[in-house]
């Protein structure tokens, strides 16, 4: 009995406060008829919040999915990738490695050969004693002057 | 695919919108969202203590999380409403117990409820009575809490409300048992004040 009592007196503030939550919110289910119609006073920015996440997902569930693949493709290639693929890729770095190495030997250990030629292009040895002493150091026919000398001579 | 118009997608279930919803139908997203988001945020403010703005944020955020289940979701195995209602007390639970506080009506905060067959003095009280109900709700335990809105605010079944929170129905009864009489006992020393009699 004190049960029934304790229950009765209850629904009192339940039923307050399903009053109030259809005043405030709506009635939800039982409104569809009219939807729209009874919408309550603050709940129409609540509702387009909700609503706008809802045609965002939908939207994001009818793309299609090897479009979005396609278009991050370009967009992870940046521009150190784009110079790796324009120079040639690994087939190329052998060749710039031999080309590189081949630089530096040169630069430590030059050729005789190099080194006057050189000297002659920069004006290094000069016009009187330019081909005595710095081209004849290089004797690519050694013993040629002499028979030719002796030849001349008998 | 046709959209349907809403008077003739009203009678479907909650169950069929969210296929018409997946398969692109923006009245399925309107209808669903205006079935479903008021009842939402209705009992997650019940079980924040009133605050609209975080049960707004709350609502919002279960409602997400069924547009993206949306398209997994498998029929008649579970309604829509209890995995929403249970997605909605977790998210309410979470913030509860971040925030590491009791919360307190605060009903004053939301639109006046608008009752014209009522008389102002009868709208107060009606008021009165819902808030000094709202913070004895904020008093009790928080699975008491959950079952008694569930059962006599939203007026759902128990089997439901046990499928809802993951417990048999006996726990259910039990739970709605102890929760209501707590809530008596603190409404008791209000009775002559808010007109316990007059019903």
């Amino acid at each position: 009995m004190a049960d029934k009592t304790q229950d009765d007196d209850l629904d009192l503030f339940f039923a307050a406060a399903r009053k109030g939550d259809r005043a405030r919110y709506g009635a939800g289910a039982d409104s569809l008829s009219a939807q729209g119609a009874d919408v309550p006073t603050g709940m129409e920015a609540f509702l387009a919040r909700i609503e706008a996440d809802a045609f965002a997902a939908q939207a994001a569930l009818q793309a299609p999915a090897p479009v979005a693949t396609s278009e991050e493709a370009p967009a992870r290639e940046g521009w150190l990738a784009q110079l790796w693929s324009a120079i040639g890729g690994w087939p190329s770095l052998a060749g710039l490695a031999t080309a590189t190495v081949a630089g530096v030997w040169i630069g430590i250990s030059p050729p005789a050969a190099l080194s006057a030629q050189a000297a002659v292009l920069t004006g290094q040895s000069s016009a009187t004693s330019g081909l005595e002493s710095d081209l004849y150091l290089v004797d690519l026919m050694p013993g040629l002057y002499d028979e030719l000398t002796s030849a001349t001579d008998g | 695919m046709t959209d349907m118009p809403l008077d003739a997608l009203s009678t479907l279930s909650d169950d069929a919108l969210l296929v018409l919803f997946s398969n692109g139908d923006p009245a399925a997203a309107q209808l669903l969202t205006r079935r479903l988001a008021p009842r939402v945020l209705a009992h997650a403010a019940r079980l924040l203590g009133g605050d609209r703005a975080e049960a707004e944020d709350v609502a919002q955020e279960a409602m997400l999380r069924l547009w993206r289940i949306a398209p997994e979701w498998r029929q008649g195995e579970a309604q829509v409403t209890t995995w929403l209602y249970r997605v909605t007390a977790n998210l309410c639970t979470d913030r509860l117990r971040r925030s590491g506080r009791r919360r307190y009506a605060t009903l004053d905060q939301v639109p006046e409820p608008e009752d014209d067959a009522a008389t102002p003095a009868e709208a107060m009280e009606a008021r009165e009575r819902e808030e000094a109900l709202q913070q004895a709700l904020d008093e009790l335990p928080e699975r008491q809490r959950q079952a008694v809105v569930l059962r006599h605010i939203e007026g759902l079944g128990n089997p439901e409300i046990a499928e809802i929170m993951d417990i048999s129905t006996e726990a259910v009864e039990s739970l709605t048992a102890r929760g209501k009489r707590a809530l008596a006992k603190a409404l008791a020393g209000r009775r002559d004040e808010l007109g316990y009699d007059d019903g």
